[in-house]
């Protein structure tokens, strides 16, 4: 019984101080929990029992079965998180670096999140046992284009804040969005995760979730002193205008 | 990944073939005009040229295109255009279509497969679960990039360019295109570029009847 009370305790403690993974804020900054949720569509069930087993990754044709991977939505990664609007400033989280890795089977994310103004230096390894061309080029003219010989590395930057779809002249199929933030706010995220903003400014900002494939989340935010703010976005295809 | 790859030469066949389907209106229309022939105008023009790359092009379409300045341009719909879904593949992968065209997306695989299809990008649409044997059918009004998705499959992408009208041509391995029957005015010649390697063009062009407006595309970085 002892034991229940003290976990009790505990529980509305932790409860309190809003979660037992970060400190509480400083009184004149704020804090930010963005939840991320990923939901397929409800409708969506299971693969039917006579194609399971054929198409199935681990089926009779596994091959065939790779390209019946299903998207999972409970551990969907790769997915951006920036805040936009006034007074944000200098000092948050966005990465120094990224690194993006192109093997036989593809690239190792399909989404890649960067600091603007150069700041996050985006290092591109070739896996592969052939040159490859990696390029693109944004909605500003701002782009790279990056030649690497197997085995080797190339490091890239991107100034302009956008979305930009780094594509590859060797494999027509490789596609990585590359999401240059418009502030150093930004950080990257799982589905059934949470992305923590601390020292935060106070004030009104959006919060923009881009996950791969799916479309955008923008929620506004009222980010005060001394308090944390909770956001819960849901990234699905159900917001979208549907056609029957 | 691998079997999508193994599916780039049918998938970029097929492509071919759909996109010559997409065309046949015109030829009909037209006879032997050139695949992106307008429905025949009196005393028509024709804008075309030769486009020229600072580097060199990716393997991936380059579409040139006009927008008439100040109105639409004029041009018999094409019939639908019929994507494919089997083997959890767009197929084509890419096509370009006009506004107004008729896109069918038809679940053809052959085991009892759900596909959700939807688009980001110019349109956004969610076209929801339909099992095989089913279509669904969408008439795109937004000219731009269409990027398709299936919400069930993670590997099942495609692209659509749609052209605000029928005036359109890709460049050809040799960098020349031509966009024949356009009824004379003033138009803005532009390009969509599916890799996107270079910065996109904008130029302004006069079509005169019984000319043909050479256009210099110059793509650079």
């Amino acid at each position: 019984m002892n034991r229940f009370l003290t976990m009790l305790g505990l529980t509305a403690f932790l409860a309190g101080c809003g979660g037992p993974d970060h400190p509480p804020p400083a009184p004149d900054k704020a804090q930010l929990e963005v939840k991320l949720v990923a939901k397929a569509n409800p409708d969506v069930h299971g693969p039917r029992s006579d194609s399971e087993d054929a198409y199935s990754s681990s089926g009779s044709n596994p091959e065939k079965g790779r390209c019946y991977e299903r998207v999972d939505y409970d551990d969907m990664g790769d997915i951006a998180v920036w805040l936009r609007g006034g007074g944000l400033g200098e000092g948050g989280p966005v990465p120094a670096t990224a690194r993006l890795r192109v093997g036989d089977d593809g690239a190792d994310h399909r989404l890649v999140l960067l600091g603007p103004k150069k700041r996050t230096q985006l290092t591109l390894e070739n896996g592969t046992k052939k040159t490859l061309t990696l390029g693109c080029q944004g909605p500003k003219n701002d782009g790279f284009l990056a030649t690497v010989p197997p085995g080797k590395e190339a490091v890239v930057t991107l100034s302009e804040p956008g979305v930009y779809e780094m594509t590859c002249d060797e494999d027509e199929c490789l596609l990585v969005t590359l999401v240059v933030a418009p502030t150093s706010w930004a950080a990257l995220g799982r589905s059934g995760s949470d992305v923590f903003f601390d020292n935060l400014p106070p004030g009104e900002f959006e919060v923009v979730v881009q996950a791969p494939r799916l479309p955008d989340v923008i929620r506004k935010v009222s980010a005060r002193a001394g308090a944390r703010s909770k956001v819960e976005a849901k990234v699905s295809v159900t917001c979208l205008e549907s056609v029957k | 990944m691998t079997l999508f790859r193994r599916f780039i030469p049918w998938a970029a066949a097929s492509a071919l073939a759909v996109t010559a389907l997409a065309w046949r209106p015109f030829a009909d229309a037209a006879e032997d005009r050139g695949p992106a022939a307008l429905t025949p105008v009196a005393d028509t023009g024709s804008v075309a040229g030769k486009a020229t790359f600072s580097v060199a092009r990716p393997k991936q379409p380059i579409i040139v295109y006009l927008e008439r300045d100040g109105g639409e341009i004029a041009g018999k719909k094409p019939e639908p255009l019929m994507i494919g879904q089997k083997g959890a593949q767009f197929n084509p992968s890419f096509a370009v279509v006009v506004t107004g065209q008729e896109v069918v997306f038809n679940n053809d695989e052959d085991k009892e497969i759900d596909h959700n299809v939807y688009t980001l990008g110019a349109e956004q649409k969610n076209f929801d679960i339909f099992p095989r044997g089913k279509s669904v059918h969408y008439n795109f009004s937004n000219a731009g990039e269409v990027s398709l998705y299936c919400s069930v499959h993670k590997l099942m992408d495609g692209k659509l360019f749609v052209a605000p009208s029928a005036a359109w041509a890709e460049i050809a391995d040799d960098g020349s295109f031509s966009i024949p029957n356009i009824a004379p005015g003033a138009y803005t010649v532009r390009t969509y570029q599916k890799a996107k390697r270079f910065r996109d063009v904008e130029l302004k062009v006069v079509v005169k009847a019984g000319e043909t407006a050479k256009v210099p595309v110059e793509m650079t970085r």
